[in-house]
């Protein structure tokens, strides 16, 4: 079952991503163009999902339970990682987020908090300070 | 005669006191920054060229000093992905397959070693065989035109088969899903940008390195969350190497990953991470009767390693010749830019990019100007017309101050401004910033 509805997500995305192609012109200098490969690749990734469909492996082991909602967690985690990266800042983000994970991989309370403030801040400083690279200061500090 | 006499001058250079020192400094450090996963060679020396001008080195000597920042980021890499199953730059994904469950069988001080010994193994053979054979080998890829890429692009996807597990469709997906996550962002033929939905960040297009990275960690993350809570989470033991010398070396493996890995650095435009993706195959085909490939046999850590530096000592390759026909007049600057032109990995490019990163541009035109021969005449030519074309696009960046955006998405920008050699006066110091202040990494405070 898992697989065939991974092969069925496939077939849409295939057809989405080749229907999107579509659109693209093709130049007048160019005899290929833009859309060709996206399609040609859309075609063969919906007939695959189609076998997966048709020819599915047996079922995986999935986690159940209390494991499958702390991996849930952690993939919510850093979807809201990436999207709050930027207006919240660097430095509240990642101490938020690497707090959440330390304890979900079995810190103390306090641990996490700690080793989560102290990644965060010691990256910071490396990136900026040391390879002077920018990172988000976040809109809460810089008030843009 | 005359290749013993340069050797005996190069030599002389290379083993000053002085010259030695900057060499062990910039492998730790390359170590160092390499073992951070995502930041692979080009990254590396990216952040380390201010240092280079800022510790006001004379040519030669931020040469060797970047040239290890190179091979100690590339080692580095490995660290990650071996203790980690985190790869710490696109060819080092390859390490991942077999270095990590070594780790994980307690051999974790034995994968380290075959694969610095692998590396060392392949690097200096492919130096030696660059010496001997440079102008033949260039002679060769001349001949090398797009229908000879296309082929070999075609071999390296249909390797992908040899990797792959039990369901070979399945294998076949991954692979082509990863092709249509390369064809997001600006086409390369037609500057049509694809699939970005309106977001100005994805003209860029998806990193290969973000991808590898992103599947690598999260998923092992999520492993060690599944392994812990039901109880089998074990911690990686991280002991001595106890293992006799002889056992860490792989004299076939390594010698056809050489081999493979030489070969494929004579082309242009094949990466260090086809490189080590073929090698792995190739040794997995051959030498993997026991099916222990992929669980940690040594022999799959010993192969893709000495591919990629084989590989990637003729990257230098090309961009020495470049180097050496394009600027009588900026040296250091230039070749080491070239290193990063050379290396051809992670490096952006389309128009959104150029306008946004200055040194990036440099990059692309350089490279996108360079007709595909090492024939000096044509190459500094080309280089020629790159470097007024860079001008131009510079003196436009100078003009165009970044917004709080651009500064936030392209740090690279800064280093342009610091960094970039002036290529139209002539004056010929590569170490004055265009507008003739001293350089200094400090400045960009002042973009912040």
């Amino acid at each position: 079952m898992s697989d065939r509805i991974v092969g069925l997500v496939l077939v849409l995305l295939a057809s989405g991503y080749g229907w999107i192609a579509g659109e693209y012109d093709t130049g007048f200098s160019d005899p290929v163009g833009p859309a060709v490969f996206p399609r040609l690749l859309a075609l063969v990734i919906g007939l695959l999902g189609l076998w997966l469909i048709l020819r599915p492996d047996p079922e995986p082991d999935w986690t159940k339970g209390r494991t499958l909602a702390l991996q849930s967690l952690a993939v919510a985690l850093m979807l809201g990682y990436a999207l709050f990266l930027v207006p919240v800042g660097f430095l509240i983000a990642t101490t938020v987020l690497a707090a959440a994970l330390a304890a979900m991989l079995g810190a103390r309370p306090l641990q996490a908090v700690a080793s989560g403030a102290l990644v965060s801040v010691g990256v910071y400083f490396l990136f900026t300070q040391g390879l002077e690279l920018s990172l988000p200061a976040g809109k809460l500090i810089s008030g843009g | 005669m005359d290749l013993l006499t340069s050797l005996g001058g190069g030599f002389a250079v290379a083993l000053q006191p002085m010259n030695l020192l900057l060499a062990l400094f910039g492998c730790f450090l390359g170590t160092v920054i390499g073992a951070l996963p995502g930041i692979g060679p080009v990254n590396g020396i990216a952040i380390l060229i201010p240092l280079a001008f800022s510790l006001k080195l004379q040519p030669v000597e931020a040469m060797i000093l970047l040239t290890s920042v190179y091979y100690g980021t590339m080692f580095g890499g490995r660290i990650s992905s071996i203790l980690l199953n985190i790869p710490g730059d696109a060819p080092a994904v390859m390490t991942c397959l077999d270095g990590y469950p070594m780790a994980q069988q307690g051999k974790a001080a034995d994968a380290l070693a075959i694969s610095a010994i692998s590396s060392f193994i392949g690097g200096t053979l492919a130096t030696i065989g660059l010496t001997v054979c440079a102008p033949l080998l260039a002679k060769a890829a001349i001949y090398f035109g797009p229908a000879e890429l296309f082929a070999l692009f075609v071999l390296a996807v249909i390797s992908v088969g040899g990797v792959g597990s039990t369901n070979a469709a399945k294998t076949l997906l991954s692979g082509l899903l990863g092709l249509a996550l390369a064809t997001v962002g600006l086409d390369p033929a037609s500057g049509e940008p694809r699939f970005t939905f309106g977001s100005y960040e994805l003209y860029d297009g998806i990193d290969f390195v973000v991808a590898a990275i992103g599947l690598f960690a999260i998923s092992e993350f999520l492993f060690f969350l599944a392994d812990r809570d039901e109880g089998a989470a074990k911690r990686i033991p991280i002991g001595h190497n106890r293992s006799p010398f002889r056992k860490l070396i792989f004299p076939a493996a390594t010698l056809r990953a050489s081999g493979i890995g030489f070969i494929i650095g004579v082309l242009p435009g094949a990466g260090a991470t086809m490189a080590s993706f073929l090698g792995y195959t190739l040794e997995k085909k051959i030498s993997d009767r026991d099916g222990t490939f992929g669980k940690g046999d040594p022999r799959g850590v010993a192969a893709p390693e000495a591919d990629a530096h084989t590989r990637r000592t003729r990257q230098r390759r090309h961009r020495d010749h470049a180097g050496h026909a394009g600027d009588a007049q900026c040296p250091a600057g230039a070749s080491i830019v070239r290193a990063l032109a050379g290396s051809r990995l992670g490096i952006g490019r389309g128009p959104l990019c150029q306008q946004r990163d200055a040194a990036h541009f440099e990059h692309s035109a350089r490279r996108d100007l360079r007709p595909p021969t090492d024939h000096p005449d044509d190459v500094s030519d080309a280089a020629r017309r790159g470097d007024q074309l860079c001008r131009r696009l510079f003196d436009q960046q100078q003009r165009v101050r970044p917004t709080a955006h651009d500064r936030l998405r392209c740090p690279r920008v800064r280093h342009a401004q610091d960094g970039l050699p002036d290529y139209s006066s002539g004056a010929g110091d590569a170490s004055r910033r265009p507008d003739g202040a001293e350089p200094s990494p400090r400045h960009a405070s002042k973009w912040r």
